[in-house]
């Protein structure tokens, strides 16, 4: 009887056979495949369940830097101040313009957002989506919000509810988490309530 | 937004579906296991592992068949989980467990041996079926079963060319085919026997 010589002999033989056996019974079919399994002592109609053995269905778009860019604070940090200066030199404008009337309830009703505002907002759930796909809830519930502020009615998109619940059981799980959407709750409630209301 | 449909996933379900799949995988997962509960999680396995594009994904022309695809993945499992560390060096403790964990469908010690004892029969069946018709492919398995692994060396070792290499592969695998066939037909004879019900014992009657 042939003895294999060595550990990596006996395996490789071993996978030889094998791949023979898959090759054989790959091309079988009908009673000589119950037979097979009946030599197997195996019950040709126990079947298995193969679509139930399939994981479900994951969303998986391209790999994208969310993670490096979000740890680069600097950055956002830099974009957020020119943002915030931008913002109170336009409202600076907008307060000195006598052309524009005064109601007696405060400045006129924001108009429907403009096309840029809604590919912004847009491309932000994709970056939220991108985010939530990699589990960055942090990152994923911010743009979200941001687009929110953009966009409002884009927030019922079934896709940003299914992101939004998905957010919500990752903070019920994780203690830390709820935490830090704590602290950016509390955050966001004191900014709104800082922000100056004309009368 | 309504569901997305992934036409791959979807490929893969019809092929699934059709025919005898599901009794080829049964039957090679339970050939590579032989156990109903580890074949169950090998092919669950297998599947997640073909269904990821990143990781072993079937691709319809390069491999004919689903089922061959997938039982090449399941041997390379096994494959990889006798070589792991664990396979070869975990020492279990001598004293019995005393959980529900203890108990398994694992084969027992004397059916590895068997199925080793199998094997090396096969093994010499196989190098006298080649060493009849095919010298070259008779002398690469000989190269395999001294342990020379891959196939620059296997080449060196048999003075062909590497390409040919691959081609011996396959001549040998498929003279392993009705080899295979026959070690089963042994395996059902026996089988049969074990389970034949027992002839029925006719009691005369006490007339007393």
């Amino acid at each position: 009887m042939s003895k294999p010589d060595s550990t990596p002999g006996l395996l490789a033989v071993r996978q030889l056979l094998d791949e023979a056996q898959v090759e054989r019974v790959a091309t079988m079919t009908g009673p000589e495949l119950d037979e097979e399994l009946r030599s197997q002592g195996l019950d040709p109609h126990d079947a298995f369940d193969l679509e139930a053995m399939l994981p479900p269905p994951v969303a998986k778009p391209a790999p994208v830097l969310v993670r490096p860019l979000a740890r680069r604070a600097d950055l956002w940090l830099i974009a957020a101040s020119f943002a915030a200066l931008g913002l109170s030199v336009a409202v600076a404008a907008f307060q000195a313009d006598p052309a524009q009337p005064e109601t007696a309830d405060g400045p006129a009703p924001e108009g429907p957002a403009g096309p840029a505002a809604l590919a912004r907002a847009e491309a932000l759930r994709d970056e939220a989506g991108r985010a939530c796909s990699q589990k960055l809830w942090y990152s994923c519930a911010q743009r979200l919000d941001e687009a929110r502020a953009l966009d409002p009615e884009g927030d019922a998109q079934e896709r940003v509810r299914d992101w939004r619940k998905a957010i919500a059981a990752a903070a019920r799980t994780d203690p830390a988490l709820l935490e830090q959407f704590r602290r950016y709750n509390s955050k966001t409630d004191g900014t709104e309530k800082q922000r100056p209301q004309k009368h | 937004m309504g569901a997305v449909v992934d036409p791959y996933r979807a490929r893969l379900l019809l092929e699934l579906k059709n025919g005898d799949a599901e009794k080829q995988l049964r039957s090679l997962a339970h050939h590579f296991t032989r156990s109903t509960d580890d074949a169950r999680d090998l092919v669950q396995t297998a599947l997640a592992r073909v269904l990821d594009p990143l990781d072993a994904p079937w691709d319809p022309v390069a491999t004919k068949s689903l089922v061959e695809h997938l039982g090449k993945v399941m041997s390379n499992l096994s494959a990889n989980a006798r070589r792991s560390g664990r396979a070869r060096y975990e020492v279990l403790p001598p004293e019995p467990l005393d959980d529900d964990s203890a108990t398994d469908g694992a084969p027992l010690a004397d059916v590895i041996l068997g199925d080793a004892r199998d094997r090396a029969r096969l093994l010499d069946a196989l190098l006298a079926e080649l060493d009849g018709h095919d010298p070259e492919g008779a002398a690469v398995l000989r190269a395999i079963v001294d342990g020379v692994e891959g196939h620059p060396a296997i080449a060196a070792r048999v003075g062909i060319a590497t390409e040919r290499v691959r081609h011996a592969y396959d001549r040998i695998k498929y003279a392993a085919r009705p080899l295979l066939a026959r070690k089963q037909k042994e395996e059902l004879k026996r089988t049969g026997q074990r389970r034949a019900p027992p002839a029925k014992r006719i009691m005369k009657e006490d007339p007393s």
